[in-house]
């Protein structure tokens, strides 16, 4: 029998969390974050002059009876907003070594899912290489993860990663702003700075989990190498030696930099994750840190 | 310029394995392992052109050539290179000690020869470099190697110690000559022939002492040894009276004082002979005596003395048994045949009359004069004129004054010689095939002998009542007879001590050649040769050996250590004593140490400027061995 995604002990403790974003998204009422549009809600938020159209039942007849003026009272609206999990699915998160990169991020979505669905949050599951793959839509509570989980499970890396083509997929395919959640080791050929700025400006916010392998940021090899690209199988073949291992992860942090600037530039979020890094532990650590969830 | 632990294919085999597993790991650590990772973005930026990196792999043969080089002089400095030639470094010696039977003498410090000859010959051994091999030799009257030319000083200690006299003398030139044979033979450079001893030979061995070898030397142990010995003792039966001993006992003094010595016999452990020997210094005196039994027992002579060397003090002997043959004679004249046999002293006679006849009668022959006895002989018989139907030989007919004659080519007849002796009456047998004729007549034999179980001899006529009894052939052809059917009563046996070693035997002048065996204990037949009457065999180890001439025997007790009476002094030109032992010239010098440190510093070398940490796949596996890379110049960081 194949082990569970996420087990029981650690839904458990993921029950308390709650997925929470920065930006005031308009959708449909219902949801647990709080929006400064005002609309049809139950907490009072402020009083504006009567136009034509508005609803009689939101006039102050009390005001109206002491100042003779309409005042239309306004409330503060809870929507209900999309979250999208865009997950890399790509050759590159198969490399890692023993911690398996894909892994470990099917896990982190699959735990960010059961937060949403346990908050009554719309998910959706969208897998990504070159283009968009078949996504996965969950809602409706705690009781429908279990085909989430599957649906994760199921999933497979390959192919290379192409952003430009998948934010322009995307955006097709996603009209309605919302939060997005990108899951990724943001290694693709064209670079991911202007997809991600692409993708903020169309109005998502952005929530960057950075997932890479201990590997990746400090190579353990040395000697004469044959590195052969995981996605796109081209060779290169040099020699490494220790200073140039410092180097070469001076140059991972500043490109980790980079990312993180263009999410803090949007106004959304930015998480790097160490594959070491325990999914319970991230959950509760960085995630909670920058109050992605709490 | 050689190598004194490996050889020249020892060390290059060595030399190409460890290089060929240097090179190799270098080339392993030097080839590209494939990895597969997630990105080469990050790569790119830090990586160099590969032709570049391929420049820089060419330029970095020094790490591998300062490797290979301090291999090269450790395995130098393992294999002990030396400079000079080997044929002049290490010598070969032959040690040869003195295992003679004076070596076993006590010296006037309490110690024997041959220890004192050990501990001489330890100190040469130890004096000697480490390099020179050593080959001990045991010299008595052989010249045996104990080792061969051997450097392990334990092997060769061992060996010395376990050295012990032995009871044969020295033959210094043989063992000279063995060891010049050794050292032409086996040794790559001659060293020294060294002999550790007293130098005491046989006088004949001194005699023929060839001439000394110029790298001679000798290792003197101390010789003036006060001591007197039997040298000698013979026992023989006296001819007329076999029950009557003749001894003859020789004794020499080996000292360089006079000596009056008591000597004893006993037989039995009852005394016989006492005498009192004086002895000059360096002579030798000897003494008879005489002594009567027929018993066998064990004759002891012994000097009554307490010298350096006990075991030529005593000579024992197993004398045997008089032995007669009983001879029973069925005859109604006994007178006629009484002094014919009496004669004889070996014969013990019993005369019988016919009618007493007992078919198997307590003798070892019977006679049956003129008589037919009525149940067949069970003994060897002698049938005197028997008649013609109880005769064993076949009658074919009577002749009367018939001539006789000797049949001298028959050894029953040996001796026999008549003139034209004629028998007045006589039978003439049919001789069988297998019959002896000792005497014919013109119709064919008229004595005849039958060999077979039992021995039968007939006479056609009574010797005693014809012609022949005034001859002398007549006692002769009983004699022969007798002899033919009794021989070990006639056996003369003569008894002798002497030492081992070389015996000489001097023979009769009518010996038999054919006749001739020397027989040693366990009848075993050692070899001997014959050279103007003169037979000679060597017996190594002491014990019996019997010397069989037909009718004579020699039985020779060697137990006497045999003691050289000659004295070899070394010319002054021979080296003696340990002087200039361990200053023989040492051409050849190791360099190890050097190489050693000479290696050592090229590692050191290396590794400083070569060296940097261990790689990681090294770490895993757990070796240890560094690979030189060269080092990323901070330039590099600065370009990149």
């Amino acid at each position: 029998m194949a082990e569970p995604l996420l087990d029981q002990l650690f839904l458990e403790r993921l029950e308390r969390l709650t997925i929470h974003w920065v930006r005031s998204f308009p959708g449909l009422i219902g949801g647990h974050n709080t929006s400064r549009f005002a609309g049809a809600g139950l907490e009072f938020l402020d009083h504006r002059h009567f136009h034509h159209g508005d609803d009689l039942r939101a006039v102050n007849w009390r005001a109206y009876m002491r100042l003779e003026k309409l005042f239309l009272k306004m409330f503060q609206v809870e929507p209900r907003v999309p979250v999208r999990i865009l997950l890399d699915a790509s050759n590159s998160m198969r490399t890692g070594g023993d911690c398996d990169k894909f892994n470990y991020v099917r896990r982190l979505a699959g735990a960010l899912s059961y937060v949403g669905l346990v908050r009554l949050e719309t998910i959706a599951l969208q897998p990504f290489s070159e283009t968009l793959r078949d996504s996965h839509l969950c809602s409706g509570g705690r009781h429908r993860f279990a085909p989430a989980a599957a649906f994760l499970t199921s999933l497979e890396a390959r192919g290379r990663t192409h952003f430009f083509d998948m934010a322009r997929e995307f955006a097709s395919a996603y009209p309605q702003r919302g939060l997005l959640i990108l899951i990724s080791d943001f290694f693709g050929e064209d670079g991911c700075e202007k997809p991600l700025q692409y993708l903020s400006d169309l109005g998502h916010e952005l929530l960057l989990l950075h997932v890479w392998a201990e590997e990746d940021r400090v190579p353990p090899w040395s000697g004469e190498l044959e590195l052969v690209d995981a996605e796109t199988g081209d060779k290169l073949e040099l020699s490494f030696e220790d200073d140039v291992r410092e180097l070469y992860t001076e140059r991972f942090d500043a490109y980790a930099r980079a990312i993180r600037n263009v999410a803090l530039r949007n106004g959304g979020r930015y998480i790097g994750l160490c594959t070491k890094t325990p999914v319970e532990e991230a959950m509760f650590g960085p995630l909670s840190q920058v109050e992605a969830v709490y | 310029m050689f190598f004194f632990n490996l050889t020249a294919a020892e060390f290059f085999a060595l030399f190409g394995a460890l290089s060929s597993v240097v090179v190799a790991l270098y080339l392993l650590d030097r080839s590209r392992r494939r990895q597969v990772v997630a990105t080469l973005r990050f790569w790119r930026q830090t990586e160099e052109p590969t032709q570049r990196k391929h420049r820089r792999k060419i330029q970095q043969p020094w790490s591998l050539i300062l490797q290979l080089a301090a291999i090269t002089l450790l395995l130098l400095a393992i294999a002990q290179l030396r400079i000079g030639s080997p044929d002049r470094h290490s010598r070969d010696h032959v040690l040869l000690m003195d295992a003679s039977a004076w070596m076993g003498a006590r010296a006037a410090s309490g110690r024997t020869l041959i220890e004192e000859a050990r501990m001489a010959a330890l100190r040469y051994v130890h004096a000697l470099p480490s390099t020179d091999r050593v080959m001990l030799v045991r010299s008595d009257a052989l010249a045996t190697p104990v080792t061969g030319f051997e450097t392990n000083r334990q092997a060769l200690d061992n060996a010395i110690r376990h050295m012990q006299p032995g009871t044969a003398a020295l033959n210094l030139g043989l063992s000279l000559d063995f060891a010049a044979q050794a050292v032409r033979l086996e040794g790559r450079r001659a060293g020294e022939i060294v002999y550790a001893g007293a130098g005491r030979l046989a006088p004949e061995t001194l005699a023929e002492m060839p001439a000394l070898p110029a790298n001679l030397r000798v290792l003197p142990v101390p010789s003036e040894v006060e001591n007197c010995g039997l040298r000698k003792l013979s026992l023989r039966r006296a001819a007329a009276d076999p029950e009557l001993w003749e001894a003859y006992v020789t004794a020499r003094n080996y000292g360089a004082r006079p000596r009056t010595l008591p000597l004893t016999v006993s037989f039995g452990g009852a005394p016989v002979a006492t005498r009192r020997l004086t002895l000059a210094p360096g002579t030798e005196t000897s003494l008879s005596f005489e002594f009567r039994t027929r018993a066998a027992g064990w004759l002891e002579a012994r000097l009554r003395t307490s010298d350096a060397l006990p075991a030529d003090d005593i000579v024992t002997f197993e004398l045997p048994a008089e032995q007669a043959v009983r001879v029973l004679v069925y005859s109604q004249e006994p007178d006629l045949l009484r002094p014919l046999l009496a004669a004889n002293p070996h014969v013990e006679t019993v005369f019988r009359r016919p009618g007493d006849y007992q078919p198997d009668p307590k003798a070892g022959i019977v006679i049956l004069d003129r008589f037919r006895p009525p149940q067949p002989v069970s003994k060897n018989a002698i049938y005197i004129e028997p008649p013609a139907a109880g005769s064993p030989a076949a009658v074919r007919a009577h002749l009367k004054d018939a001539t006789l004659r000797w049949r001298s080519d028959q050894f029953l007849a040996a001796g026999l010689r008549t003139h034209d002796t004629r028998i007045e009456s006589t039978q003439v047998f049919a001789s069988a095939e297998g019959d002896i004729p000792i005497a014919e007549v013109d119709g064919g034999p008229a004595i005849l002998a039958r060999p077979g179980k039992t021995k039968t001899a007939v006479f056609g006529f009574h010797p005693l009542r014809s012609a022949l009894q005034y001859e002398l052939a007549t006692p002769l052809v009983f004699a022969n007879v007798l002899k033919w059917m009794a021989p070990e009563i006639f056996l003369r046996v003569e008894l002798e001590s002497g030492s081992i070693g070389a015996v000489t035997v001097p023979l009769e002048a009518d010996y038999d050649p054919a006749s001739v065996r020397v027989v040693a204990d366990e009848k075993l037949n050692l070899p001997f040769t014959i050279r103007n009457r003169t037979l000679r065999f060597f017996c190594g180890a002491p014990g019996i050996v019997r010397v069989v001439l037909g009718d004579r025997q020699m039985v020779y007790s060697l137990n006497l250590p045999e003691i050289a009476a000659a004295r070899w002094t070394p010319p002054k030109s021979v080296r003696t004593g340990l002087a200039g032992v361990g200053g023989v010239e040492d051409s050849a010098r190791d360099i190890w140490q050097w190489l050693a440190l000479l290696g050592a510093l090229m590692l050191a070398l290396e590794w400083t400027l070569f060296a940097r940490s261990v790689p990681l796949w090294m770490g895993r596996t757990g070796l240890v061995l560094r690979i030189p890379f060269a080092r990323r110049e901070e330039q590099r960081r600065k370009a990149s």
